[in-house]
């Protein structure tokens, strides 16, 4: 969601604060989107490789999340997953579809609250 | 983004992407924003929705509280439905104005689902409080300006706008329900939900003898192997 300043001078509303109170702690109907980037190894195929997400928004359990590969497809990996999805964060994962020294991907993760 | 689930297991749901034709946001649930569109959510034209049934491979466990959808057409969005257990879904506790028994408060103690408000915006006008700090060539060259852009509104002194929240009513978030209904079903079909690390080992040790393909449904039969 877009934020906005305040001019100098003006009454500061509640919904002015809480435009970042809801960035620390979304409401339901929220969104908080951000950056990912998997890039591992493997010795076969299905090795796994991913890491934990901590999430801008603390203390409430998003719905879901969702990936896109828009800054790089998967290459020598599969499609990326998520589990794990917690109040803090989540892990984003991949596996790798052969033997390889760079399996990579990348995008933008979205969490819908 | 799962919009339904119906008692046969069927499912309808969009991809999050906007340029999909399944990206259908304007029919979500009412209240919930859609990064991509915003404001001009509710002026976008009804798309198409995703249909698939709970037994479709792609529709299948990531982890123990985590449903994976299928990968959509488009290619772009794979979406990890959260499961929220009961404790989860313990509802926020309201303070209340005793007198008038208006919320005042919600407090949301983490590590819990999300809770919608049912509320109303008010816009009040009242007379601006630094107004009496300013010299009063200043509130008249103020007040020439407000004439200028609004003729008929009242210049004897300076307006300013307070906005605050009427909240009537917190609300479970909807999503929350089809989530639970959906796990609900896919363990009765036998899809069954796994446990802690079960999940990983047990891929990892499929796939390595070849016996599930990456995709694959984690059914109870497998589960039990």
């Amino acid at each position: 969601m877009a934020l906005y300043t305040v001019s100098s001078g003006s009454v500061i509303n509640a919904q002015d604060v809480n435009q970042l109170v809801t960035v620390l702690q979304q409401n339901a109907g929220g969104q908080e989107t951000g950056y990912y980037y998997l890039n591992g190894w493997g010795n076969a195929a299905s090795d796994n490789f991913g890491y934990g997400v901590n999430t801008r928004s603390q203390g409430t359990v998003p719905v879901s999340v969702s990936l896109n590969t828009s800054i790089d497809a998967p290459t020598n990996c599969a499609s990326p997953g998520t589990n794990r999805v917690t109040a803090s964060g989540f892990h984003v994962f991949t596996s790798t579809t052969g033997t390889t020294t760079n399996a990579f991907c990348g995008g933008v993760y979205t969490v819908q609250y | 983004m799962l919009h339904d689930i119906d008692d046969q297991g069927n499912i309808s749901y969009h991809c999050a992407n906007p340029e999909c034709r399944l990206h259908n946001c304007q029919g979500w649930d009412n209240g919930v924003f859609c990064e991509a569109h915003g404001e001009a959510q509710r002026a976008q034209p009804a798309g198409e929705t995703q249909q698939r049934h709970i037994s479709d491979p792609g529709v299948r466990w990531s982890g123990k509280n985590e449903i994976e959808l299928p990968t959509c057409e488009c290619g772009w969005q794979v979406t990890s439905l959260r499961v929220h257990t009961d404790e989860e879904c313990t509802p926020p506790t309201i303070k209340r104005d005793e007198q008038t028994g208006k919320i005042l408060q919600i407090i949301h103690p983490a590590g819990r689902a999300p809770w919608l408000r049912d509320s109303e915006v008010h816009h009040l006008a009242v007379p601006h409080p630094t107004l009496a700090h300013l010299p009063s060539e200043k509130i008249q060259e103020l007040q020439r300006h407000i004439r200028s852009l609004a003729p008929t509104a009242p210049t004897d002194w300076m307006l300013s706008i307070h906005i605050y929240e009427d909240i009537k009513d917190v609300l479970p978030h909807p999503a929350i329900a089809r989530h639970r209904e959906l796990a609900r079903q896919m363990e009765a079909i036998g899809k069954k939900r796994p446990s802690g690390e079960q999940l990983r080992e047990l891929v990892r040790e499929m796939q390595a003898k070849g016996k599930m393909p990456s995709g694959e449904a984690l059914t109870e039969d497998q589960d039990d192997q």
